[in-house]
């Protein structure tokens, strides 16, 4: 698979399709963070589903899996399943095994399945139940018994905890004493459930080294019997390695968003609105994202981030930031509010800023915060407070002999212009920033160039006008100006994200 | 803007002396040679004052007479004002100004009054003025790099050449144009008969304003507007105006068109004087001068005959 570019190929090799959210067990390290009752509320009805795997079929993807949530709890589980492999695509279903009875089975080996992989989060009941919260060990097993007896090839999937890791070697002789011809394990990942359960989750770092020495010799015990598959690397190494070699592989989500790969958060389409030659096309362009590379970037700093992994990076956030920060600007000096007429000046300088620091911790506690959008709100913040100190320039006299604390009647009104030119400035300049950081799309350099002549403008008009409140309103009209033309644009370019 | 809450004023108006060197027909404030008021501030006094209004951090003065000019301690009051902050307007008939006694000020302008474009019509308004050496001090103000504003007063005598005062303004290069209807104060109140232009020569006057307005839009301002001495005061009946004016002899007037004083800046300091102009803005005989005034715009003649609120009988002040 790696051989080729996925460039060259005009579909994905594999799709990896959570078919809904829902589940009947709600395992403490699920990364969807699926359970009872937390199927997606805009799931893909049949009719998309179906016309998604008519898509599938007549470009040739050669191998898809279903899994979830669990992939068998959706009504129409075995209709997906069939047209999808009577039109030649391999399917694979990744499944709790509560589903896998007799009948189950034999449809789904009429039905041509390639392979079943069932997750046996432990050897014992104990382990077991206690990961894969509901379920029962007892009814896994007679699964696979059953998968066994219908004669489906039988992979097992098995995640460390704290309280399993020891059973390592047991879980790889069981999945072979069962049947399995592949067994799959790696690092417990820190996103989803796992995040809030890591205390009691987590593994000691200590015992990794012999649960992969245990597996090593597992691998060469079962060698020509058992594939055992396990990989050492974190994610961050994977990660890495994924951008330069991207895999021929996207993840459809219960809604029919596609995701870039499973531990990032970017989506790159939406299979209820896109083609998939479209998402396909776009997943080959997001792999080369600077917004994906930064993040990876970011995640070596901070891996708290995957923790977020649910949270798919859009842009309709920072959209909602950049109107909330045009809000306070138009209703400075705008009715019906007219902050400033109120007293309120400073105070909402001050709600620019700080709602913004205060939503994104806000953001942060509630897994909702994004770096990008907090410095997306700079843009307009800086140049909201730039606005409202010009606008003190003029009335300095009259704010000063009524006792107005402005920034202005501080600074004096020489000063005063050079705060507000500054932070005009440097309103424009987050947004290159921005771009060069990888956090905001190109496009939106177009915003800081359409600002940048009204900004020199008002520095031609402001520059020796400032004691004459009349001859100042030319200076005052043009940042009026700069920050709506910004501030519109950027939101727009923000919207549009590429 | 409401006066109540400014801890001190935001424009004094400041009238220097009373004395002058012309006798202009229409003058407000009954000037002429000779005619300086009885118990104008001495130097001292007036330097007294102009420190203590760079204390109160008023941020404008406008100097004005009579002709500012011929107080001895003119230059003195200008040099306090201005090394204090307060930015600075002079107000002169130019006849015989020299802009270098400024030199080194915070000049926001200085106004020069052309009563007319030909000594003719000029002449004969602003008695014993010479309208050249008017506009020679028009020339040197620019020339000494200070804003220059043009005041125009109509009358009788001379509203048919307000159209090449204006031009003369603007060939000057007056960043403003000052005009509206003659005040009935002082001089002119008294020679009103012969003075007051018709309502057809107003209408003239304003369509010329109009026309001139979008001419010499971008390059000066005209001023005009409110047009009458009763619409700006109905205007300031209930938006009191934050200026102070200060007469030669340092008691303060509520208005120009009311006969009101409501402090004595020798006795009293200049903060005691502005809260007692606040609060003379609420005095019923003031309130009922301005319901007077608006019924009866004439009864501005009788406001240079001072009546002091402060010194009679203690009225109960209700806000």
């Amino acid at each position: 698979m790696e051989d080729k570019e996925t460039s060259d190929l005009g579909a994905p090799l594999y799709v990896a399709w959570q078919i809904t959210n829902e589940c009947n067990l709600a395992c403490l390290h699920c990364i969807e963070e699926s359970g009872p009752g937390k199927a997606f509320k805009d799931e893909l009805t049949t009719e998309q589903a179906y016309g998604i795997i008519d898509q599938l079929v007549k470009s040739e993807v050669p191998y898809v899996s279903f899994s979830g949530g669990e992939p068998m709890v959706r009504p129409d589980f075995f209709g997906m399943v069939e047209r999808i492999t009577k039109g030649g695509v391999g399917l694979k279903i990744e499944t709790n095994g509560h589903y896998l009875t007799k009948e189950n089975c034999k449809k789904l080996k009429d039905l041509g399945i390639k392979a079943v992989q069932v997750s046996l989060d432990g050897a014992s009941n104990a382990s077991f139940n206690k990961m894969r919260v509901h379920g029962r060990f007892e009814e896994a097993l007679n699964g696979i018994k059953n998968l066994r007896e219908a004669g489906i090839p039988i992979e097992i999937n098995f995640v460390p905890a704290r309280f399993n890791i020891k059973e390592i070697g047991a879980a790889v002789d069981l999945a072979h004493e069962i049947g399995a011809y592949s067994f799959y394990t790696g690092k417990l990942m820190f996103t989803g459930n796992a995040v809030r359960t890591w205390g009691i989750t987590a593994p000691d770092e200590a015992d990794y080294p012999e649960f992969f020495a245990t597996l090593k010799a597992k691998t060469d015990q079962y060698k020509g019997k058992m594939r055992v598959y396990y990989h050492e690397m974190g994610l961050l190494d994977e990660l890495r390695y994924r951008l330069l070699n991207p895999a021929a592989l996207f993840i459809i989500l219960p809604n029919g968003k596609v995701k870039l790969i499973n531990a990032l958060p970017f989506t790159c389409g939406d299979l209820k609105t896109d083609t998939l030659g479209q998402v396909w096309a776009q997943f080959q362009k997001a792999w080369q994202s600077p917004r994906v590379s930064a993040f990876i970037d970011r995640l070596a700093e901070d891996p708290n981030i995957v923790s977020r992994l649910h949270q798919w990076e859009e842009g309709w956030p920072i959209v909602l930031y950049t109107l909330l920060g045009g809000a306070a600007a138009v209703w400075y000096v705008g009715p019906p509010i007219r902050w400033v007429y109120r007293g309120l000046g400073e105070t909402v300088i001050g709600l620019s800023y700080g709602p913004w620091m205060v939503l994104g911790s806000l953001h942060l506690h509630t897994h909702r915060f994004s770096w990008g959008a907090l410095l997306a709100s700079l843009v307009p913040g800086l140049l909201i407070t730039a606005l409202a100190t010009v606008n003190n320039i003029p009335d300095f006299h009259q704010d000063r002999l009524v006792g107005k604390k402005n920034l202005v009647v501080r600074l004096g009104r020489k000063n005063g212009r050079v705060l507000y030119l500054a932070l005009s400035a440097l309103g424009l300049l987050i947004i290159p920033a921005g771009i060069f950081a990888g956090l905001f799309p190109k496009l939106t350099i177009l915003a800081a160039l359409a600002g940048l002549p009204l900004w020199i403008l008002s520095l031609r008009h402001g520059r020796d006008t400032w004691d004459t409140p009349r001859l100042f309103m030319p200076a005052i009209r043009s940042i009026v100006q700069c920050y709506a033309l910004t501030t519109a644009l950027f939101a727009v370019f923000m919207g549009l994200g590429r | 803007m409401r006066i109540e809450a400014f801890s001190s004023p935001t424009m004094v108006t400041w009238q220097l002396t009373r004395d002058c060197d012309l006798a202009c027909l229409h003058c407000c404030t009954d000037s002429a040679p000779g005619k300086a008021l009885p118990g104008e501030l001495t130097r001292e006094q007036a330097l007294k004052l102009a420190g203590e209004i760079v204390a109160a951090g008023v941020p404008y003065a406008m100097i004005v007479g009579g002709e500012p000019t011929l107080a001895p301690h003119f230059a003195e009051v200008c040099k306090t004002l201005s090394d204090g902050g307060v930015l600075l307007k002079i107000e002169t008939n130019g006849n015989n100004f020299d802009p270098a006694t400024l030199k080194g000020l915070g000049i926001r302008s200085v106004q020069i009054s052309l009563d007319g474009a030909s000594q003719a019509v000029y002449g004969r308004q602003r008695v014993n003025g010479v309208l050249e050496r008017a506009v020679a001090a028009c020339r040197s103000v620019v020339a000494a790099g200070l804003p220059l504003e043009i005041t125009f007063a109509p009358t009788r005598l001379n509203i048919f050449e307000a159209e090449a005062v204006i031009d003369l303004a603007a060939k000057l290069g007056a960043f403003r144009f000052n005009t509206g209807q003659l005040m009935r104060l002082g001089t002119a109140a008294r020679l009103w008969d012969k003075l007051e232009p018709s309502k057809a020569d107003y209408a003239a006057f304003l369509r010329v304003l109009e026309r001139k307005e979008r001419e010499y839009a971008g390059k000066m301002e005209l001023c005009y507007k409110p047009f009458s001495l009763d619409e700006e005061m109905a205007h300031r009946a209930f938006q009191p105006s934050g200026t102070l004016l200060v007469l030669p002899d340092g008691r303060v007037k509520v208005a120009a068109p009311l006969p009101f004083t409501c402090a004595d800046l020798k006795s009293q300091t200049f903060l005691e004087s502005w809260e007692a102009y606040k609060k003379a803005w609420a005095d019923p005989r003031v309130r009922t001068a301005l319901a007077d005034l608006a019924a009866d715009p004439g009864a501005s003649a009788r406001a240079n005959q001072w009546v002091a609120l402060h010194e009679s009988e203690a009225i109960p002040v209700v806000v």
